[in-house]
């Protein structure tokens, strides 16, 4: 399987927060989420794979080619949404047309106005007279209509309806009918995630907590919940993170089919990809 | 870069209304002052400034951000914004001098043509001086404390021409000696300074700017 994004080892340090080697792998054909807490690291990993941010250490292939070298060649393949920088929003929608025309020799007009008419976007308005959730759709339509083959989104769908964001979730959607296209698609909203994601990537504290396809994610970690006398029996091994609640323990345990038959009389649920977070970080460790 | 150089065009045509105002404004003050030529000076510096108006813009929609996330370098940023000013500066310099003429003609005066030029040609230096100045500053401070940067050395270069001037006096130099080098041969200076100037600042800016996090 080939990658279109593979970060090796990056570490970039900051006086009061550390992205610590991480290592981070987009496959062809595929969306990756990236998840974490505010201020986990993951705008630092976007930003270090453009040349936003020096990392100190660390490699960035995009498309096989060295971020550091081909930058700007790599740029013509792909299409980033960031999280609050766009255009100024005294230009026109149409303006958008005439600067990326200058900007990408791969710039499809035709595209860039089918795209503003599907979602109903004026040209002729200013991009302030947008809504927010047009102005959204007006960042994404943007990144898309010069073929890219990689979208790179910080953020795409915060703010948003929930129609809207279904809109913007099934643009993704037919992006990825092209197996030589990929997202990498970082958000809070987990929930997304669980409908278009292909892979998770968990980045906690700086550090990747874990790289994995959705279905095993969804399918092998389970919420165990039990008294404080089975909490006490369980094995320490099999408690990655554990919340005493008011009346029970909430334990976040891995592979929950091989734990259901060690203790059979536990009640395991499946786990969503908001309460895996949420357990991960406000949970505690056994010691 | 080109698409970078669209960008500051559409957004100065929204400053468009202001120019006109101001720059007939200045006219009437010409007229009414009877300062033949400071149209010739002032409008270079005037539409100079601008390039400031454009930083700011950037600074607060994080265009620069933005900007590298497509197939631009970033010297292919910078250059495109010193070209804009520089094009800005060019026409601000021909309004100006035509204006001036203009200003000459309706008062149906004698007023040598070389004065205007020279007058355009200070226009010229103080306003690349200007530019050289502020987009260093901007990309290294921002837009917000760059300002205040700049009012900081503009008060320091102020401090140090009084001191200058009292010093030339107290050399018992003719302060006659130096304007008369600077409207004779010494004008021929001013351009290639002017160059090595906005050159150097260009420099800078690309070290800034390349060096920069977001």
């Amino acid at each position: 399987m080939e990658n279109n994004i593979e970060i090796r080892q990056m570490t970039k340090t900051y006086p009061a927060f550390r992205l610590d080697r991480v290592d981070l792998s987009v496959p062809k054909g595929s969306i990756v989420g990236l998840i974490g807490e505010n201020g986990a690291g993951k705008t630092t990993l976007i930003k270090g794979m453009l040349g936003l941010v020096h990392p100190e250490e660390g490699e960035v292939l995009i498309f096989g080619k060295d971020a550091k070298t081909s930058m700007k060649e790599i740029k013509t393949n792909i299409g980033v949404v960031l999280d609050g920088s766009f255009f100024m929003e005294l230009l026109k929608v149409q303006a958008i047309d005439t600067v990326m025309k200058g900007i990408y020799d791969k710039w499809d007009t035709a595209l860039f106005y089918d795209y503003l008419q599907r979602f109903g976007i004026d040209p002729s308005k200013k991009i302030k007279e947008l809504s927010k959730g047009m102005q959204k759709k007006l960042e994404i339509l943007t990144a898309l209509s010069h073929h890219p083959k990689l979208l790179i989104l910080d953020e795409p769908t915060s703010g948003l309806d929930p129609v809207v964001r279904n809109e913007i979730l099934d643009i993704f959607q037919d992006f990825i009918l092209d197996e030589e296209c990929s997202i990498l698609l970082s958000t809070h909203i987990t929930s997304d995630l669980e409908h278009i994601a292909d892979y998770l990537a968990f980045i906690d504290n700086g550090q990747m907590i874990f790289f994995e396809t959705r279905d095993k994610v969804l399918d092998s970690y389970g919420i165990l919940k039990c008294d404080q006398k089975k909490f006490e029996r369980l094995e320490p091994s099999d408690v990655i993170r554990y919340r005493r609640n008011r009346y029970n323990y909430e334990v976040l345990v891995n592979d929950r089919h091989s734990i259901r038959r060690t203790y059979r009389d536990a009640v395991i649920e499946k786990i969503t990809i908001e309460d895996l977070m949420l357990l991960y970080i406000k949970g505690e460790k056994l010691c | 870069m080109l698409g970078l150089i669209k960008k500051d065009v559409l957004l100065l045509q929204s400053y468009l209304k202001n120019l006109l105002l101001i720059t007939a404004m200045f006219s009437g003050l010409s007229l009414i002052n009877e300062s033949y030529s400071f149209l010739a000076a002032s409008l270079p510096c005037m539409f100079s400034i601008l390039c400031f108006t454009l930083i700011s813009y950037d600074d607060y929609y994080h265009w620069d951000a933005y900007s590298l996330t497509l197939p631009v370098s970033p010297k292919d940023s910078v250059r495109s914004k010193y070209i804009v000013s520089t094009c800005l500066l060019a026409f601000g310099t021909v309004l100006g001098t035509v204006l001036s003429f203009v200003v000459i003609a309706i008062k149906d005066i004698s007023v040598p043509g070389k004065e205007v030029f020279l007058t355009a040609l200070g226009g010229i230096f103080i306003a690349s001086v200007l530019m050289s100045l502020m987009y260093p500053i901007a990309y290294r401070f921002g837009t917000e404390k760059g300002r205040f940067v700049i009012f900081g050395i503009f008060a320091g270069i102020s401090i140090f021409i009084v001191l200058l001037g009292k010093a030339l006096m107290t050399m018992d130099l003719q302060l006659q000696s130096v304007t008369d080098f600077f409207t004779g041969s010494g004008k021929y200076l001013l351009i290639p300074l002017i160059l090595v100037i906005i050159f150097v600042s260009y420099c800078i800016s690309c070290s800034i700017f390349t060096r920069k996090e977001y």
